[in-house]
């Protein structure tokens, strides 16, 4: 299973999800195929998807499940190397 | 990749009968029901026709009208499109689904061919039922309105809706 970020992206870029299959070229439907997870997207997909977006395949997507966005906003900055003993 | 040749989801309006889900659900209720009834009830008719087999009559014609009208319509709908559109018409989710569907409509007809071999062979052997020429006919028919219905009627089911 394949976990993904493209709701939050798109809502982020203020995009509808008909505005969003329009670029990158699908039904409307199948974005929210997509962003509940019930389909898995082609490679080529994928990569027009991160294209649309702006960022790597892997800000998108992940084989493992992404950790909540509060956790990740709440979660402590990892220390300079030179600080660690 | 080369450009698809229309819009992938976008169906010709103008040439498909753009019904709703729950439309389509009745549809492929009513072709496929009503076409089966059609074929159960035949069986009933006699070859003399009396007055009590004149109402019979009736239910037969009409659902055999019913079930072809709304098999035909099902046909004309944009489920349809979608389920004899080529790859380049629909998305890649679409296509899936397509293939999806096809392959359920091949294992429910292969099933019901095989049930109805062994359902004759057992006729035979056991009661010396033989099916007519106009038994087979009546199958016949009944399985091409399937085969042409069933894709379109399963993509109709498994229809998520406008918010996918």
């Amino acid at each position: 299973m394949i976990s993904n970020r493209i709701q939050i992206f798109r809502t982020d870029r203020g995009l509808s999800r008909k505005e969003l299959a329009a670029l990158v070229d699908v039904n409307p439907q199948t974005i929210g195929f997509l962003e509940r997870g019930s389909y898995t997207p082609s490679v080529e997909l994928a990569l027009q998807l991160a294209r649309v977006f702006g960022v790597s395949v892997e800000a998108v997507f992940s084989l493992e499940p992404f950790p909540p966005l509060a956790a990740q906003i709440g979660a402590p900055s990892s220390p300079p190397k030179g600080d660690t003993p | 990749m080369s450009a698809p040749a229309t819009t992938p989801g976008k169906t010709p309006s103008k040439a498909y009968l753009n019904f709703s889900r729950n439309t389509a659900h009745a549809l492929s209720v009513g072709a496929l029901g009503s076409l089966s009834l059609w074929f159960a009830l035949k069986f009933l008719l006699t070859e003399e026709p009396g007055p009590q087999q004149a109402g019979l009559q009736l239910a037969v014609g009409v659902l055999a009208l019913a079930g072809m009208v709304a098999s035909v319509l099902l046909f004309l709908s944009t489920y349809s499109f979608r389920a004899n559109a080529p790859d380049a018409q629909i998305d890649e989710r679409e296509v899936t689904e397509r293939n999806r569907a096809y392959f359920r409509a091949y294992q429910t007809l292969v099933f019901v061919l095989l049930l109805s071999y062994i359902v004759a062979e057992f006729g035979e052997k056991a009661f010396g039922w033989v099916p007519t020429r106009g038994v087979i006919a009546n199958f016949l028919t009944l399985l091409i309105f399937a085969a042409l219905t069933l894709p379109a009627a399963i993509l109709a089911w498994w229809d998520a809706g406008d918010e996918g």
